[in-house]
């Protein structure tokens, strides 16, 4: 594909590029998706053209990445969660307590980390991979089916996760039995035991209708489900000047429309929950934040040790970044 | 572009190549000619990423320990079990047949074991009892079908993997439809065995009949361990295909020693010879339908098809129609493999339950498998059983039509099979 | 026996008892994170554990299916042809079947070095993914030889019919050699 010229006709696009995400059709990618494309086909005046390949039509998170690497797709949302295995430093945003438990600051990090903007996306683009900008599609919770208030309640607990070691470890770190399932299985594991808990922002727990099955739902906000917005690096540098412009800007725009469509989303998502099930829903404090951040410490290291190279850089400047601020914003 | 592709897929196949050389050499075509700035490479990807699938894993171990079962005598235990009860009945032992296969399907994921397993030592029997091949054999043919719909089920694994639904909800809900299919075939056995005189056993008494469950007991405790295990939550559909294995395990080779464990090896090689033949066909049925969905060419080929604006019961009728007609041609997963990602979304806009959807293509999978000119089954029954094709053929029809019977009334009346659900909840 | 025939015969040794090893495999991990999980502490690796056994046996059973003549194909229609037509078709099918295998050896080994330049690991064990792909290749590379190898059987016994070029009753080449 390469961004395919097209020289038919006025009204056809010159360019048309092809965006995936692996979301379904009312969701937070899909909904960015399709405020992205409406914004660069109107400022090219239809002479870009976007096709969005849904659903993970063409594959999931992985394998989208892949498809960016090989330039057979030239714009998609990957999330660090899911290509750890490519980009290993991309590990360090599943970090455990890492972010700050307000939005607005991590808005502020997201937008304009230069440890993010910077060894981060040295190291994606090494990958073949060019980050346009980080986002969030809303803080990652916890449902179970006994109450989690202090990392011990999670002791022997057959929580679901995905197979990444430094995910594995902050569960073993907390006493539980981290299990991979395949996503479209947790539902039916829940249902029959097979798991005991999943983590998965709001929006997700609503869609999979994971609060039909569970007792508990801790707002815990342990982690951001972060994502990316990633395009071909050759096709980026091969389009002329203006296009390469209007793409910047569209990202810019969306920049501040990514955190108002996750935020919406997750709150309907939050009330929908409430509305249609009495799973019981509970806050950790402060102190329980402090305790589980405790817990969690020792995976940091294990992070820069496993990865080695930039990993301490970028770990411990993103912290100072939040640190700061958090300092800020008091 | 899809007329291009369909025409150099049917030349292909019926020239007589390996049926991996018309879906790989679509796809590539595809890629090659409507998409020269696109990396081949993309396909391979799909291919190992196709068959990377954690869920198809439960292929390899139900024909592992269909294949294990094969070798002893489990089948003969269930049919000797069932034919002390019902054999002596009018129809009896071809009831007796049709439920033997579906107890064997409940253990076995593939119709091709059921037909080896169980048609053999039945077709004998029926013969010795005034059965003509013509009326044996269909109803062998048929009534492995069975299990198809019987959990455990390869078609709905594959189904179960291309579409990301539980395959453990629809193992479950193949239950009901699968035992109304059963009672279907009895009856139609009852009045074949009356209009034509046939023979039956002579009735069993209790004590026959206690000593047949004291052999059949252990074999009977198989679909309760895997079904059961499933439902508690012990292991996954995956791993019950692996615990499945430890269980045909014990029972032949540890309980009643009729295999050997020197004869493990040559019956992996077996297993590992069909699985090979399978997935290399699902890697690349994957490859072409990523391609499919690169040219944005589904909803072309559903709107084209269905209209704009379908009814839920439509789309059903039409998915049904097109599956059927696909599983007379091609081997059933090849076609589930195929059809099943250009109807499923839009079935899913029309408001089709996702297990009723794949409990319907099941059931068209085994149909079109048993059905002339090519289905599958047909060839097996061939080659086991060392009749022309076209004797094999002849009786076939009153089962093809009982199954569009039952077919129609699934789809008519889905609810039927989402009961389940009212027992499948917490 | 000729070296290249000794070879082959080794060959066909390894690949039965890697597809054999593989199954085998698949059956023990599955049944190991049952248990693990059950006493509280589950295998975070079987899934790609078993997706390896998956490639193994799909790929290194390409090769061996091809050996044994077990490809699924649809010969109905090419049963009513003349003996000649199907002859000469065979040769077609058998020569075109392998060019293809080849070709497709050839893009995946392309796919499994993009895979080693990019460097991608497993989620689990982090384990270099490409040395899982580089089954692929060689999967079609040997599966193209069978297909060649039987290409020239077809050609070199005119009056049969071979399917496969290790058919358990078909000795003929051996048999050959020795007379
Ligand atoms: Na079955
Ligand atoms: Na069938």
């Amino acid at each position: 594909s390469g961004g395919t010229e097209t020289t038919r006709g006025k009204n056809t696009p010159e360019y048309v590029f092809r965006f995936a995400h692996e979301e379904s059709p009312d969701s937070v990618q899909n909904t960015y998706a399709e405020e992205f494309k409406k914004i660069i086909e109107e400022k090219s005046d239809g002479n870009i053209k976007i096709e969005i390949y849904p659903v993970g039509q063409l594959g999931n998170a992985t394998t989208q990445a892949e498809l960016l690497q090989i330039g057979a797709i030239d714009f998609a949302i990957i999330s660090p969660g899911n290509i750890g295995t490519i980009v290993p430093e991309s590990q360090v945003l599943l970090l455990h307590f890492l972010f700050s438990d307000d939005m607005e600051i991590n808005k502020q990090i997201m937008n304009n980390s230069e440890a993010l903007y910077g060894p981060l996306a040295e190291k994606f683009a090494e990958k073949k991979i060019k980050v346009l900008s980080y986002w969030t599609e809303g803080f990652n919770h916890w449902t179970t089916q006994s109450k989690i208030e202090q990392p011990e309640d999670f002791s022997g607990v057959k929580f679901r996760t995905m197979p990444s070691p430094l995910i594995v470890s902050s569960y073993e770190q907390y006493g539980a039995n981290p299990t991979p399932v395949p996503y479209e299985q947790v539902y039916s594991g829940l249902q029959l035991n097979m798991i005991e808990g999943q983590t998965n922002p709001m929006f997700a727990i609503e869609q999979m209708k994971f609060y039909e099955v569970q007792k508990y739902l801790t707002l815990s906000k342990h982690s951001l489900y972060t994502t990316t917005t990633a395009v071909n690096p050759d096709l980026y540098e091969k389009v002329p000047e203006e296009v390469r412009q209007m793409i910047d800007e569209t990202i810019n725009e969306m920049k501040e429309k990514a955190f108002a469509i996750q935020e919406e989303t997750n709150q309907q998502a939050l009330e929908q929950i409430k509305k249609n099930s009495n799973i019981e829903i509970t806050e950790l404090s402060d102190e329980q934040r402090q305790a589980f951040r405790d817990a969690s410490e020792p995976v940091r290291q294990q992070y820069i040790d496993q990865v080695g190279g930039a990993a301490e850089e970028i770990v411990k400047k993103l912290e100072e970044e939040i640190e700061e601020a958090e300092k800020n914003s008091n | 572009m899809i007329w291009i592709l369909l025409g150099i897929m049917f030349l292909l196949l019926f020239l007589g190549y390996p049926i991996m050389v018309p879906l790989i050499v679509a796809p590539l075509a595809v890629a090659l000619l409507f998409f020269p700035e696109l990396n081949p490479m993309v396909l391979i990807q799909q291919f190992s990423i196709g068959i990377q699938t954690f869920v198809l894993l439960a292929v390899p171990m139900f024909i592992f320990a269909a294949d294990i079962m094969s070798s002893g005598k489990t089948s003969t235990r269930l049919l000797d079990l069932v034919g002390s009860f019902i054999g002596h009945i009018r129809g009896g032992y071809a009831i007796t047949t049709a439920a033997a296969c579906a107890l064997f399907g409940s253990i076995s994921g593939s119709t091709q074991a059921t037909v080896v397993a169980v048609g053999k030592p039945t077709r004998e029997r029926l013969k010795e009892i005034g059965y003509k091949d013509k009326q044996a054999i269909p109803l062998i043919i048929n009534a492995s079908d069975l299990a198809l719909m019987i959990p455990p089920s390869i078609a709905m694994i594959v189904y179960g993997v291309v579409t990301g639904t539980s395959v453990g909800e629809l193992f479950i809900a193949g239950i009901v439809p699968g035992l109304i299919i059963f009672l279907f075939f009895a009856l139609y056995s009852y009045f074949l065995a009356t209009a034509k005189k046939l023979g039956n056993e002579k009735k069993a008494t209790w004590k026959e009949r206690g000593r047949a469950f004291k052999k059949a007991i252990l074999p009977l405790g198989f679909p309760i361990v895997i079904i059961g295990g499933i439902y508690l939550g012990v292991f996954s559909p995956t791993e019950a295909a692996a615990v499945s294995v430890l269980y045909a395990f014990l029972l032949e080779v540890v309980i009643y020693r009729d295999v050997k464990l020197s004869d493990l090896p040559k019956i992996a090689e077996s297993t590992a010879i069909v699985t090979a033949a399978v997935f290399i066909l699902v890697a690349a049925g994957t490859a072409l339908s990523w391609i499919l969905s690169y040219a944005k060419l589904p909803q072309e080929i559903t709107e084209a098809v269905l209209g704009s604006d379908p009814s839920a019961t439509y789309v059903l009728f039409i998915v049904a129609i097109f599956f059927f007609v696909g599983c007379m041609f091609v081997d059933p997963l090849v076609v589930i493999l195929i059809l099943t990602p250009i109807f499923y979304p839009v079935a899913m806009d029309a408001g089709v339950d996702p297990i009723a959807l794949g409990i319907i293509v099941t059931l068209q999978a085994a149909i079109g498998s048993a059905t002339p000119p090519f289905g599958v089954d047909i060839f097996t029954a061939i080659a086991v059983f060392q009749q022309p094709y076209k004797e094999i053929i002849k009786g076939i029809w009153p089962y093809i039509l009982i199954l569009m019977a039952a077919s129609a009334l699934f789809i008519l009346f889905p609810e039927i099979i989402t009961s389940y659900q009212y027992f499948y909840s917490d | 026996m000729n070296v290249f025939r000794r070879i082959d015969k080794i060959q066909a040794g390894i690949e039965k008892w890697t597809i054999i090893t593989a199954i085998f495999g698949m059956t023990i991990i599955l049944l190991a994170n049952v248990f693990a999980r059950t006493l509280g502490n589950s295998l975070t690796f079987a899934e790609e554990v078993g997706q390896f056994f998956i490639i193994i046996v799909t790929f290194i059973g390409l090769s061996y299916c091809a050996r044994r003549g077990r490809h699924l194909k649809m010969t109905a229609i090419v049963e009513f042809l003349p003996f000649k037509v199907r002859k000469i078709l065979v040769l077609i099918i058998t020569f075109t079947t392998s060019l293809l295998l080849f070709y497709l050896c050839y893009i995946s080994l392309d796919y499994t070095i993009t895979l080693y330049q990019l460097g991608r690991v497993t989620a689990a064990l982090r384990f270099p993914v490409y040395l899982i792909t580089l089954f692929i290749p060689i999967g079609f590379l040997f599966s193209g030889l069978q297909y060649l190898r039987e290409c020239w059987l077809n050609y070199k016994y005119k009056d049969e019919m071979i399917d496969g070029t290790e058919d358990p009753d078909w000795k003929r080449e051996e048999a050959d050699e020795t007379t």
